[in-house]
């Protein structure tokens, strides 16, 4: 897989269900007045948990392990291209909202955006 | 110490011949279970039991998420009898959050070197809540020949002709397919069995044809052609999940027993006309499966696509609806639109539409499932497109001596029940 490198930083490794070993691809973008986080998800060079079913759990991490103001995040999900015939292997982009309770995130809600929006929302 | 282990009953799908294969987990649980423990096994498709049998222990082995409401309902009971239950099993690592509320204990991950611990936690009353070893899987040189002993056989008949045993040459895959949860369950590594093991179990089989149940064989050409190489004396008749195509290993399967293949078919494309002759050609027999309700097949692609079935020949076809179980990439994407609307897990099994299509509604989708079944098998009915499955294997056998006639004081009788004629 070669996602487009504008969206990847580094390969970000977590424990996901049952405390499986899984990787995403991180990018952290910070500006004056919110922090962007766009995750990417590695289908089958993940060998555990996709950040979409353990996005929640995946955001509150982040913010803590690189200290980041809950209320100032916008964090995307980035389904990259494979290169399939099929439509639900298309690449994708997703802002997951959720609300804060107590020290963690609950209740992703998801909402599709296209490249250009992601593109402006970090340029 | 006297263990029971149960495999729930479901709800076979509306309209289909109803066959009761024995089942694969259970047999392969079974064997990796200390000497000193004593297994009573029940499957609930084709026996009953009486919560009053004298158990210590009972163990649930569950594979679809069917099963899972009657499993929790048989762990209920049980528990207010003040027996101890464990869950294992496919589904419970689907649904183990819910099952642990169900539960005394539940097992995650492959059982193999891993028994000895629960049981030894048993006796000394310390069962724990979660044995959690889906991170760390087994070396798959511990997986033993399946202890098959513990089936009732004379259950597994229709009509004096006995079910194929299932047998597994692999773990894990390496594909990451939309609606197919096994690289969360198996992990993403395709993880084979070693060869000789392989033919300690074939040896140990008395079952003259098997279900090669592996996720896919197609995972590692010299792999595939080194397993068919292993086969080949054991004389079996099988079928399997996909292989590949290619003359080279198609030649080997065929020798090795190829009996029929189930095929993947997504699209009308030459591609699957052409695999679909390439199997033909080699003798192999072909089940095509085909997902319904894709978010890329409007009505009209439906309706081409079983015109298409009937134009390649195919030998029996399974018709499913697309069904978001948990921890698959079909769950994330129908969860993430909101798309889901029936929770009821009773209700997936792959028959009964769960969710919104993206191009018809869920009422037309499952009256195309069920147009599919009946056009495919309306001039020749899915009883006689399987009979005539069946004589292709019988004249494999007859050619090469293995045939053995079926078992004349069960033609009588379907999976144990008298057939009411």
């Amino acid at each position: 897989m070669l996602p487009d490198s504008k969206y990847i930083e580094e390969i970000y490794h977590f424990k996901g269900a049952w405390e499986v070993p899984s990787f995403c691809e991180l990018k952290i973008i910070s500006k004056p007045d919110k922090t962007i986080i766009i995750t990417t998800e590695l289908y089958e060079s993940n060998p555990g948990t996709s950040v979409t079913s353990w996005v929640d759990k995946l955001a509150t991490e982040l913010i803590q392990k690189f200290k980041i103001n809950p209320d100032q995040l916008t964090f995307i999900v980035h389904n990259p291209d494979r290169k399939s015939n099929l439509e639900f292997f298309k690449e994708t982009f997703d802002i997951v909202n959720f609300e804060w309770k107590g020290e963690k995130f609950i209740n992703p809600s998801w909402k599709r955006i296209t490249k250009q929006e992601l593109d402006f929302l970090i340029s | 110490m006297k263990f029971r282990l149960i495999y729930p009953k479901w709800e076979k799908l509306e309209g289909q011949t109803q066959f009761n294969l024995p089942p694969h987990g259970p047999v392969v649980f079974a064997a990796a279970l200390p000497d000193y423990v004593d297994v009573e096994f029940i499957d609930e498709n084709v026996q009953s039991f009486s919560y009053d049998d004298p158990v210590e222990f009972v163990g649930i082995s569950m594979m679809l998420t069917s099963q899972i409401t009657r499993g929790w309902e048989i762990s209920e009971e049980y528990r207010k009898r003040g027996i101890r239950v464990i869950f294992g099993g496919i589904s419970t690592m689907l649904h183990a959050e819910e099952t642990l509320e169900h539960a005394d204990s539940i097992f995650l991950g492959e059982a193999e070197s891993r028994m000895e611990e629960v049981f030894e936690d048993f006796k000394k009353g310390k069962l724990k809540k979660v044995y959690n070893y889906l991170p760390h899987p087994p070396d798959t040189a511990l997986i033993g020949p399946a202890r098959r002993d513990i089936l009732n056989r004379e259950l597994y008949y229709h009509k004096g002709v006995q079910m194929v045993d299932l047998f597994h040459a692999s773990r894990g895959c390496r594909f990451s397919c939309y609606p197919c949860a096994v690289s969360y369950l198996g992990g993403r590594k395709f993880r084979p069995r070693p060869f000789d093991r392989v033919a300690e179990e074939l040896d140990q089989m008395e079952n003259n044809r098997l279900f090669v149940v592996d996720n896919s064989l197609a995972q590692d050409t010299e792999w595939e052609k080194e397993l068919f190489r292993t086969m080949i004396p054991f004389k079996k008749k099988w079928c399997s999940h996909t292989i590949e195509d290619k003359p080279e290993v198609l030649d080997l399967a065929a020798q090795a027993g190829a009996w029929y293949v189930y095929q993947a078919i997504f699209d009308t494309s030459d591609y699957i006309k052409e695999r679909i002759r390439r199997y033909h050609d080699h003798g192999i027999a072909v089940e095509g499966t085909i997902l319904l309700g894709m978010d890329n097949q409007t009505e009209d692609d439906i309706r081409r696509l079983i015109d298409f079935l009937l134009e390649i020949n195919l030998d029996l076809a399974e018709f499913t609806v697309m069904t978001p179980f948990p921890h698959t990439k079909a769950w994330d994407d129908l969860i993430k639109e909101k798309r889901i609307f029936n929770f009821n897990w009773n209700d997936y099994n792959a028959g009964k539409v769960v969710f919104y299509p993206k191009h018809m509604t869920p009422e037309k989708l499952q009256s195309l499932y069920h147009f599919a079944w009946d056009e495919f098998y309306r001039h020749e009915s899915q009883e006689q497109k399987m009979f005539k499955l069946l004589m292709k294997v019988i004249e494999k056998e007859m050619a090469d001596g293995t045939y053995r006639s079926s078992r004349k004081d069960l033609v009588e009788k379907s999976f144990g029940k008298e057939i009411m004629r």
